[in-house]
């Protein structure tokens, strides 16, 4: 997971969100991984929102400058 | 018997004066005009028609007195009479001196003698011109859109000159000229030669001209004879630059009016043309200056409304996405706990499901209905050939138990 966290973008970790929540919907997470799974999915989800928060910042400072 | 020189001369001076007592018109050609205290030496020749072969030759002499009295008679076109190679008529009286020979004593000269002469070979001049295709050669050069470096061929002090200077000089557009002299002499017997030189001195600097001025004040009518003659007139029309022409006069064309690019009356008109034309060049740049800001402008203004407008829709985009973004995040946090619980709750209904299964398969239901469990020594038995005679074994049933003794067994 580490490993993964040093390379971890926007879209590598929405797509990621977005198979588990498709492996929670067909049911196959195995009990054993659920709490690991969503607690993995909470943390992309606040990585995902702090990616986005941080980008419309910058995007408003580059229109703000011109 | 012989006799003296003096005799003999004096015998043909009685026989002139006796033959000619009065004085005659004579028709000769000034070769040369010569000045003493006042008095006019000429020697006058008369040349085979058509050719330069001299048929007669004479001297005379217009005494100052004589001089002054046509002076006021004439006027100033006197002195432009009285120049090598004119034509003139004049009233003479042949006198003849013992030791000073034959002299024609003038009283009066008819200036429209010479003066139709000078047009009827002015008509001439013009016709050659015109055969050898040189009258509108110069003309039809291309005249530069900017006058600048000009060479200008007048006389240093001519007053026509100066003016020229000074009017290009103090213009008020604030052109600067590039302006070469070069001094020829404009009135007399040089100028014919001293232009044409100075014409081939320009014409083998033509890539450092724009044009050529000959420039003179005003004069007389006869003293421009020299600008209708035709070797210059050919040294203008054979010009590789555009020659302009102010000779200051009011009336006639000369020649090398007819022949040069563009005549104008004065230095002064000249210097106006000059002027005139660069003024012209600068409008006309001007114009195509304002034609280019504003189609730049209009560029500019173009690509900064669609620039804005791309702005606009950029920043609408980015805002749709960001909102797209956030839903979809908005989504997934909600779905999140739900699907968590549906699986917590699924697992936990397989979970009862299996407890039922269980209870369904266990011994508790047989009991239930009937059947009944033995066990020997504490262990179940589920073989009669475990058990021997007279053994006691333990039977459970769904309420209560029993022991029992073993009398008979079966396979």
């Amino acid at each position: 997971m580490t490993k993964q966290k040093t390379k971890l973008t926007y879209e590598t970790a929405l797509q990621e969100l977005q198979s588990i929540v498709a492996q929670l919907q067909e049911e196959a997470v195995s009990m054993d991984d659920l709490s690991e799974k969503v607690s993995r999915a909470t943390e992309l989800l606040n990585f995902c929102r702090e990616r986005l928060r941080q980008t419309e910042e910058q995007v408003e400072g580059l229109f703000r400058t011109e | 018997m012989s006799h003296t020189l003096f005799e003999i001369n004096e015998f043909i001076r009685r026989v002139i004066t006796l033959n000619l007592p009065e004085p005659l018109w004579v028709r000769a050609e000034l070769a040369d005009v010569k000045v003493s205290r006042g008095h006019y030496y000429l020697d006058l020749v008369q040349k085979a028609v058509g050719s330069n072969e001299v048929v007669a030759q004479g001297q005379a002499v217009l005494w100052s007195k004589e001089h002054r009295r046509l002076q006021k008679k004439i006027g100033v076109l006197l002195d432009n009479l009285l120049q090598p190679g004119m034509e003139v008529l004049c009233l003479a009286k042949p006198e003849f001196h013992e030791r000073f020979g034959l002299k024609l004593m003038v009283s009066d000269i008819d200036p429209a003698h010479t003066l139709g002469k000078l047009e009827i070979q002015r008509r001439e001049t013009l016709a050659k011109l015109q055969k050898l295709g040189l009258l509108e050669k110069n003309g039809r050069l291309p005249m530069p859109s900017v006058l600048q470096r000009i060479a200008v061929l007048s006389s240093g002090t001519a007053a026509g000159f100066q003016d020229f200077l000074k009017h290009l000089s103090h213009n008020s557009f604030g052109y600067r000229f590039k302006l070469d002299f070069y001094q020829v002499a404009v009135q007399g017997a040089q100028v014919e030669k001293e232009v044409m030189e100075q014409l081939d001195k320009v014409a083998s600097h033509s890539a450092a001209y724009d044009c050529v001025a000959i420039l003179r004040g005003g004069g007389a009518r006869l003293d421009l004879a020299a600008f209708d003659s035709l070797p210059l007139a050919i040294s203008v029309a054979n010009m590789p630059l555009p020659v302009l022409i102010g000779i200051g006069h009011d009336v006639d064309e000369t020649v090398l009016d007819l022949v040069a690019h563009s005549s104008l009356k004065t230095p002064t008109a000249v210097a106006d043309f000059i002027l005139h034309r660069n003024l012209e060049f600068e409008s006309l740049m001007g114009n195509l200056g304002l034609v280019v800001k504003n189609l730049a402008t209009a560029r500019t203004k173009e690509q900064h409304s669609r620039l804005q407008n791309l702005t606009q829709l950029l920043d609408f985009q980015l805002k749709t996405n960001f909102r797209r973004q956030v839903q979809m995040l908005d989504y997934i946090e909600k779905e999140l706990p739900m699907l968590t619980k549906r699986l917590i709750a699924n697992q936990q209904q397989s979970l009862l499901q299996i407890e039922k299964l269980i209870r369904l398969l266990g011994p508790e239901t047989a009991l239930q209905r009937g059947f009944a469990m033995v066990f020997h020594e504490g262990k179940q038995v589920t073989d009669t050939a475990k058990l021997k005679l007279e053994d006691e074994v333990q039977v459970q049933l769904h309420k209560g138990k029993f022991i029992s003794t073993i009398k008979k067994t079966m396979p």
